[in-house]
């Protein structure tokens, strides 16, 4: 990738490329050919994140180099097409809603070139010494399927998000794009129709930098070569030879994914069979539903095997259901925090102050690209958590730790004492959530209302400035709203704190006492 | 005659002495001398003699030629090596420009006019160092509606969540101007239809800029995107957070 860009998710900016070495991180290498879905070289793919969430994930785009060549080949392919045709698709919509069908078009092929140029579709690949591996060109610069530099794009490659197929894709597509809208205006674009011209352009400054958009006019610069090759990919459309089914449906859900949502759904389409209990099912709104005494319970997809401690469905892949089968039933949306404590009781609360038992390495996604690291003994404040595995209950739990924001592995069912525990100690403090015994002042202008319950009754409208002792409290929901327990004056009930997700709101409404 | 031999090689001696301690003062003196030159030369190399406005003016002008122009003698040993450059050479240049402003704020109000023209060449280049220095000099001018639609060209498809973070706080001052309703209007178009991540960034940021004047228009910007994207999540419950604010939760 051509452009220098500022981190992605962490607040750094340097002033020089980064000076990283070739092969940087870069264990069991392997080499390959340059066929599709092989290029070489290829690194293990845990340098970067780990081998379950590529398995899990994108396990029908992985390159296996155990199985027949051609016929694998072919399988690959396919399926990839079908991906970064849907990624592109879904990106351009949303980009360029009122663009033309034409457009649309052409923006896709530019992409399915841009990732034969740079890798012949190679990302993903399982091969004889048993490991996943991640393709790595130019001395192992260039990262995956889009060659996602890791001298230019240093923090995002170390954030794992070079490393995340549809991340990959998704990063790159962003650089695209922006060259893409500014080719119309350049001397070597004579219309925004020209397609051709447009994509070569794009791909000019995505390959050499921005300054460089209309470098495919020049048969004598010194980079003339890669223009030419991407021009001869560009015309051949080669991929072609090995899709037989150019409209196949992606075999993953790509816009769950391109959103980087945890844990997404399958993709597929209903069966259209009714519905039955002890069965786990996903809507097209990516939620997870089970059927108990004729009315339907769902979760976030995400946290679908919570939803065993309602029912008794086997297997964590939800079956498809339309809209239509969902409105036949009563349908409770059910709270993620208290439902998935009740299915592991050992989860950690939001807002509970954690010891680190052992180093612990914190990722910018569950088992993503590494971002820091926690000592043992530190302590931090959980904000949230993710819970993979109906038997396992392998749990992250997302903190903050000196301004950087990740997840921490902490354990299973049986061994995650030996990972996290709570703190007891008095100190540090936490950050968000107030302490049990602490004092908190209302500071919204509107003040807060204190109900008897979370989002019950009301019993009465508190003033700001009103100093509260906070007695509980609890979290609720997707963005993990705060709820302190207070006692004010002869009534005892809940006021609300803001949420802690996306960003944190908690200091809009209170603040806390030293 | 024998008084005379031990007088001449007293003499002697004592003109080799002479000689020996002439050589050695020689000596030392061309090693001061040397030692002066060698450690004027040393600070001459740790503290670079002062350039003049005029020419830091001019090594400014030059960068941009050089980026715009793809013939200045760059490093090309990398397809994006000369474009990395030239990026480079003009966001040094910038440093050292907002290091003087920094320095003397006073030198704004001579310098407001290269400062305004630096910003806008700036921010058009599409590299994060150098547009994040034009927001910064941005931020030192007063609000102006020129430098606020100079600002959204250049980023209007910038794929880098840093820079809108950045822009968002520069726009702060924007606020209960006349060009607020511009903001509000470009944020919302970022959110429904901006790179994915500077979307995203935006999105999460929102909150200082919902008021009733923004609010129904961030609805509306909410009802076309996909119900699924971050964005419009993170949009939807920055709503909620304004709407719950004004009734006491």
């Amino acid at each position: 990738m051509k452009q220098f860009i500022l981190a992605l998710f962490l607040p750094i900016t340097c002033l020089a490329a980064n000076p990283t070495p070739d092969f940087y991180r870069c264990s069991g290498k392997v080499g390959g050919e340059w066929a599709f879905g092989r290029a070489p070289n290829a690194c293990n793919a845990n340098d970067f994140g780990s081998d379950t969430v590529v398995r899990s994930s994108y396990g029908p785009l992985i390159f296996s180099d155990a199985r027949e060549r051609t016929s694998e080949r072919n399988r690959y392919m396919e399926n990839l097409h079908a991906v970064i045709r849907e990624a592109a698709e879904y990106y351009f919509k949303k980009r360029k809603p009122g663009a033309s069908k034409e457009e649309m078009e052409a923006f896709k092929l530019g992409i399915l070139t841009t990732a034969a140029q740079e890798s012949f579709w190679s990302h993903y690949r399982f091969t004889s010494d048993n490991r996943i591996k991640m393709m790595r060109g130019d001395f192992g610069h260039g990262h995956g399927i889009m060659q996602v530099d890791d001298r230019h794009h240093f923090p995002a490659v170390e954030q794992g998000l070079a490393w995340n197929l549809l991340g990959n894709i998704t990063y790159s597509m962003d650089e695209y794009f922006q060259n893409w809208e500014r080719a119309p205006s350049q001397r070597c674009v004579g219309s925004a129709s020209d397609w051709e011209a447009r994509i070569r352009s794009a791909w000019s400054a995505y390959n050499g930098g921005p300054s460089r958009i209309c470098r495919w006019t020049d048969p004598n610069n010194r980079w003339a070569h890669n223009d030419r090759g991407f021009y001869e990919k560009l015309r051949s459309k080669s991929w072609k030879n090995h899709v037989s089914n150019a409209q196949k449906t992606a075999p993953i859900h790509v816009p769950c994914f391109m959103e980087r949502r945890e844990n997404c759904p399958p993709s597929g389409t209903p069966e259209g069979s009714p519905l039955t209990t002890n069965q786990l099912y996903v809507t097209p709104g990516q939620e997870a539903c089970v059927l108990i005494s004729g009315r339907l319970h769902c979760l976030a997809y995400r946290d679908r095997i919570c939803l065993k401690a309602l029912s008794n469905f086997t297997g964590e892949e939800g079956k498809p259901i339309s809209a239509e089968q969902i409105l036949r039933f009563p349908k409770s949306d059910r709270d993620r925090h208290s439902l998935c404590r009740q299915f592991e009781p050992s989860l950690l609360k939001a807002g509970t102050l954690a010891r680190m038992e052992k180093a612990l390495n914190l990722r910018a996604t569950p088992g993503g690209g590494r971002v820091g690291q926690l000592s043992r003994g530190e302590v931090t404040e959980i904000l949230d958590f993710e819970i993979r595995g109906i038997t396992s209950k392998n749990r992250y739990y997302k903190v903050r730790v000196e301004g950087k924001t990740g997840f921490i592995y902490a354990g299973n069912s049986l061994d995650f004492s030996s990972w996290v525990k709570p703190s007891e100690l008095p100190y540090p403090l936490p950050k968000e959530v107030a302490r049990i015994g602490e004092s908190v002042e209302i500071v919204s202008e509107a003040g807060i209302n204190l109900r008897k319950l979370p989002g019950g009754i009301l019993l009465e409208k508190l003033r700001p400035g009103t100093r509260l002792n906070v007695e509980d409290y609890e979290i609720r929901g997707e963005e993990n709203h705060l709820y302190y327990l207070v006692q004010a004056g002869a009534k005892s009930g809940y006021i609300y704190s803001g949420a802690l997700l996306p960003t944190s709101s908690v200091k809009r409404w209170t603040v806390r006492l030293p | 005659m024998d008084g005379e031999a031990p007088m001449k090689y007293s003499l002697l001696f004592l003109f080799f002495v002479v000689g020996i301690l002439s050589f050695l003062s020689a000596s030392e003196s061309r090693l001061t001398e040397k030692s002066l030159v060698y450690k004027e030369k040393e600070k001459a190399e740790e503290t670079p003699p002062s350039i003049s406005p005029k020419q830091k003016f001019q090594n400014l002008k030059r960068a941009f030629d050089c980026y715009e122009s793809d013939s200045c003698d760059y490093p090309d040993s990398d397809p994006r090596d000369y474009s990395f450059h030239a990026a480079k050479e003009i966001a040094g240049e910038l440093f050292l420009f907002l290091d003087d402003l920094r320095k003397n704020p006073d030198l704004l109000k001579d310098k407001e006019q290269d400062a305004e023209t630096f910003a806008e060449l700036a921010i058009k280049i599409p590299d994060g160092h150098v547009q994040s220095k034009a927001l910064e000099i941005y931020s030192l001018l007063p609000p102006k509606r020129k430098h606020l639609e100079n600002m959204m060209e250049g980023l209007r498809n910038t794929p880098d969540p840093l820079l809108i973070e950045q822009a968002m706080r520069v726009w702060k001052k924007y606020l209960g101007t006349a060009d607020e309703e511009k903001i509000q209007e470009f944020l919302s178009h970022l959110m429904a239809h901006g790179a994915q991540f500077s979307s995203e960034r935006a999105s999460e940021e929102i909150m200082d800029f919902l008021n009733e004047r923004s609010e129904p228009l961030f609805q509306e910007a909410l009802a076309k995107m996909p119900k699924d994207s971050t964005p419009a999540r993170n949009l939807k419950a920055a709503l909620l957070q304004y709407h719950s604010l004004r009734s006491g939760g």
